[in-house]
């Protein structure tokens, strides 16, 4: 049997004899000529049978082949611009065929239109097919970026705990969960907490992981379990965190531009898009992008628009103040110094202007919004019990997190990426459910 | 049709404002120079045995600059000789630096459309400036007080592809220069130049194709046009299917066109040596730290600090701060003030700075300090004139220098928020239009704003439009119920 190749590297076995093992995705007849468009898990690839190269019989199964059967195929490679796949431009002519298993009837998820709800119950068999196939093959090459780029700029992998104690705030939006005598544990929501504590002893750390929002009030669209990964650095002010940023998201996309361009192409992703994230990415303050959002309500005339575009000074932005923040720009954009009060306890005030914090938001363009949510920390010992108090939280269970401030505090910073989101942005993709291979929302946990 | 991107890289040589020249002790300020070959000696004249001196003054503020682009400062600099002739050198080469400058890989920010974009610095070098020619019918004069000047050469990577991006990038060094106090900027007097590398490529190719070098740009205005000409002139040859050649180009101001000097010439043309009459210059690291600590705030930095300390936003900011003498104004007046630093801000950006450029004045050297300009924005704030008289000022501050107040009082321009005063006023103009006052009562609302125009006409613009409103509205209704 000729060696086994993968489909993503055809392009090196022109002219010779090689083995591809997969799945049937589509069958065409032409008479004496049979095109099975297989796929391997790396790509999809044509192959063509021929009546003349072939036993009658095995040919005469061939053409009854359903989708999803379980091929061994070896033949030659051949270039030919038209032949369809992923990367595409290449086909297999088909000497010898094991048939692994010739596939069942009533495959559900057929070569036809399918329901939103239809194809998430069949999520096991929908991953198989190419849109879905590229995200994911996508975000697993997002996760690679980001862990690569962490290990080539000197940040140590820390995994902090899924179980908690207590909330950052609130316990609302938290899952819960007996814990034997002590009481209730909650499913974490981040590890920055942790990671404040691992700087002090790493320097820069990052963690990695799943985390949980059991927000009730939040539409399908949000999911339960998402993915975020955490860096924290020490001696960091939140200058240095923006260029940190940009520098990150820069290596993510060029790696996902040079890696992934078949499946890209494949959704048919707007490359232009992507090939102009480069760091820097533009900085704009919360009062200035107040200022916009408040001229484009002026001129906005469509009273629902709006009615969603409604805002003031001190508030949060929503997803269509976003929208229209990132439609401004080309690349993603910060916006920095957001008030005080929408933002969380362990900010640090700027400096003379203590109604606003060092946080800055890094939003997506194209509409895409939030991606990464970040600040400098409070370094101040007493600052930091005062906002406690404030807040109403209880001293003691955040005693070992005062600590960090008490014992060689420095200026630090850090931010949280939702993979999820990331994925989303750079596929083009407006379903966030379809970046998780089983993807978990208030009304779904199967499969 | 191909359609074409340009590939711009800018070389910019800045004069460095050192008491002596580069090598020898003569004085470096040759534009104040009694008159020609003044400020020469043996070294700046090429005597033989004459041996020259690194200016130490020079070394800083070239590791200032590197510094502020954010470049690597090299330990080991060396000085190298540039061999060519001409009367402009009388020794036969250029002292400068080859392969070990004082600084390399660097970048500074520029905004290129809504997006900003990073512009590599590939390196800054010291060098020495050239004597300069006067050319006649039949003989040509030398003058060598400026032979010999420090200059830094400043050469960016070819990573500009608009004329715009190449013009924000040359104003940004030059404003640096200007904030670490190194040069004047001043263009007319020759302290800055720049020369562009130009290319062209298809768009969306990332290929370097042959590049022609513009060089003796001495104005912003012969940098964009220079280079939007040469742009057009590559783009226009590879579309009629010919080649670009490299070589050398002058730009004509009057015929505003590149005219070709000389084929390009390759640096290893040049013959350079390290120069043997200077050993290794070594910059050590704790020199390189003190230098550091005496950076000044510099354009970006402030930037980000006046965005936040008065909430303004990036383009307020920048404009404020893209200008040292501005931006300090700008400062001055706030602190100065009791007016919302938002109202102070448009007055800057707005009306004061339309006087500064259609008058041509020097940032440095304005008619009136900033006390008058707080002065005019708080007569404004206190309604004690109103923004229209607030212009004719501002107007008679720039041509007197006098201050607000005294404009104010001698032409009597204060504005009229006196009740009394004001209601004789609105009476005449309902008495004076009977008409209009008629089809305002009738429904006709717009008349009412004619009538505000009428208060204004008799008033000279000076009634307060609150108070008038007020009691316009007023007569208005009374005249209703008397109807």
């Amino acid at each position: 049997m000729p060696p086994i190749i993968r489909v993503e590297e055809i392009d090196k076995y022109t002219g010779q004899d090689v083995t591809v093992q997969g799945w049937v995705y589509n069958r065409t007849d032409k008479g004496k000529l049979v095109f099975l468009l297989v796929r391997d898990g790396s790509g999809f690839v044509q192959c063509v049978a021929f009546k003349g190269d072939l036993p009658e019989a095995v040919f005469d199964q061939l053409t009854r082949l359903p989708q999803e059967s379980s091929v061994i195929i070896s033949g030659p490679v051949r270039e030919d611009k038209r032949a369809p796949g992923i990367p595409g431009g290449y086909e297999v002519g088909v000497r010898e065929i094991k048939i692994v298993q010739f596939a069942g009837d009533n495959y559900p998820m057929a070569l036809k239109e399918q329901g939103v709800d239809f194809a998430l119950d069949n999520r096991h068999l929908w991953i198989r097919m190419p849109s879905q196939w590229a995200i994911l093959r996508i975000r697993a090459t997002v996760i690679a970026a980001i862990r690569e780029w962490f290990e080539q700029n000197g940040f140590i992998n820390m995994d902090t705990p899924i179980l908690t104690p207590a909330a950052v705030e609130g316990t609302t939006t938290l899952f819960e969960t007996e814990y034997f005598d002590e009481g209730k544990a909650y499913l974490s929501q981040s590890g920055q907490l942790y990671n404040e504590a691992d700087i002090m002893a790493f320097g820069k750390v990052y963690c990695f992981g799943p985390t949980f929002r059991a927000e009730k009030s939040k539409t399908r669209r949000h999911l339960t379990e998402f993915w975020m990964v955490e860096p924290e650095i020490a001696f960091c002010d939140l200058d240095q965190l923006m260029e940190i940023e940009e520098q990150f998201v820069t290596h993510i996309v060029k790696r996902v531009l040079r890696e992934r361009m078949p499946e890209l192409k494949s959704i048919g992703r707007d490359l232009s898009k992507l090939e102009k994230i480069q760091a820097p990415f533009p900085r704009i303050s919360y009062d200035e992008a107040a200022k916009i959002i408040l001229e484009i309500y002026d001129k906005e005339t469509d009273p629902e628009k709006k009615e969603l575009l409604k805002f003031e000074w001190g508030m949060d932005f929503g997803a269509p103040h976003e929208t229209e923040l990132t439609n401004l720009y080309e690349k993603p954009v910060f916006v920095y110094g957001y008030p005080t009060k929408v933002k969380a306890f362990y900010m640090e005030p700027w400096p003379d202007r203590p109604e606003v914090c060092k946080s800055v938001d890094l939003l997506a363009p194209e509409g895409y919004g939030e991606i990464i949510g970040g600040s400098e920390r409070m370094s101040s010992y007493d600052l930091l019990l005062q906002r406690i108090h404030e807040h109403k939280l209880p001293e003691e269970a955040y005693r070992w997190y005062l600590d960090l401030r008490k014992y060689g505090s420095v200026p630090h910073s850090g931010f949280g990426m939702g993979v999820e989101r990331t994925v989303s942005w750079i596929c083009g993709n407006e379903h966030i459910r379809e970046a998780i291979a089983f993807p978990r929302t208030i009304k779904r946990v199967y499969p | 049709m191909t359609t074409y991107e340009p590939v711009i890289g800018l070389e910019i040589h800045a004069e460095l404002q050192t008491k002596s020249k580069m090598f020898c002790g003569c004085s470096a300020a040759y534009s104040e120079a009694p008159a020609a070959n003044t400020l020469i000696c043996p070294v700046c004249t090429a005597l033989p045995g004459a041996m020259p001196v690194v200016n130490q003054k020079a070394v800083e503020q070239a590791i200032l600059v590197g510094l502020a682009l954010n470049c690597t400062i090299n330990p080991m600099n060396q000085f190298a000789r540039k061999n060519y002739f001409y009367p402009d050198l009388p020794k036969g080469y250029q002292i400068s630096q080859y392969d070990l400058p004082v600084a390399s890989n660097g970048w500074l920010n520029i905004l290129a459309g809504t997006d900003p974009q990073r512009i590599r610095v590939r390196r800054a070098h010291l060098e020495e400036d050239t004597a300069k020619l006067f050319h006649h019918d039949r003989h040509t004069l030398v003058d060598y007080n400026r032979a010999g000047v420090p200059l830094l050469e400043i050469v960016s990577e070819p990573d500009m592809h608009t004329v715009e991006a190449a013009l924000d990038y040359a104003t940004r060094i030059r404003a640096i220069l200007r904030y670490l106090g190194v040069n004047s900027g001043d263009m007319e007097k020759g302290v800055l130049r720049f020369e562009a590398n130009v290319s062209v490529r298809p768009t969306g190719s990332s290929e370097l194709l042959t590049r022609t070098e513009i060089k003796n740009l001495n104005s912003f205005r012969a940098l964009t046009r220079a280079t939007a000409f040469e742009i057009q002139r590559q783009t226009q040859i590879y579309q009629s299917g010919a080649e670009v050649v490299q070589e050398t180009l002058g730009w004509n101001d009057l015929k505003e066109m590149t005219i070709s000097q000389r084929s390009k010439e390759e640096a290893h043309d040049y013959r350079y040596f390290p120069e043997p009459d200077l050993p290794p210059l070594e910059i050590n690291r704790a020199w390189v730290e003190q230098i550091k600590s005496e950076l000044p705030e510099l354009p970006e930095m402030r930037e980000q600090r006046l965005i936040m300390q008065f909430g303004l936003t990036v383009n307020e900011a920048r404009l404020l701060t893209s200008d040292k003498a501005l931006a300090d104004y700008y400062e001055k007046t706030v602190s100065l003030s009791k007016s919302p630093v938002k109202t102070i801000s448009n007055w800057i950006t707005g009306e004061f700075l339309r006087y500064v450029n259609d008058m041509g004045l020097d940032l440095e050297h304005l008619p009136f300090p900033p006390e008058h300009l707080a002065q005019l924005v708080d007569l404004v704030t206190a309604k004690a004139i109103n923004d229209n008289t607030a212009k004719e000022v501002l107007a008679g501050m720039f041509k007197t220098g006098q201050s607000p107040e005294t404009i104010v009082k001698a032409n009597n321009l204060g504005q009229i928020s006196d009740q009394d005063a004001l209601e004789l006023v609105v009476a005449q103009v309902l008495n004076d239009n009977p008409k209009e006052v008629a089809s305002y009562l009738a429904g006709k609302q717009t008349v009412f704003q004619w009538m505000m125009g009428q208060v204004a006409r008799l008033t000279r613009g000076k009634a307060d439009p609150q108070v008038a409103r007020k009691l316009l509205l007023q007569a208005l209704e009374k005249a209703r119920i008397s109807k």
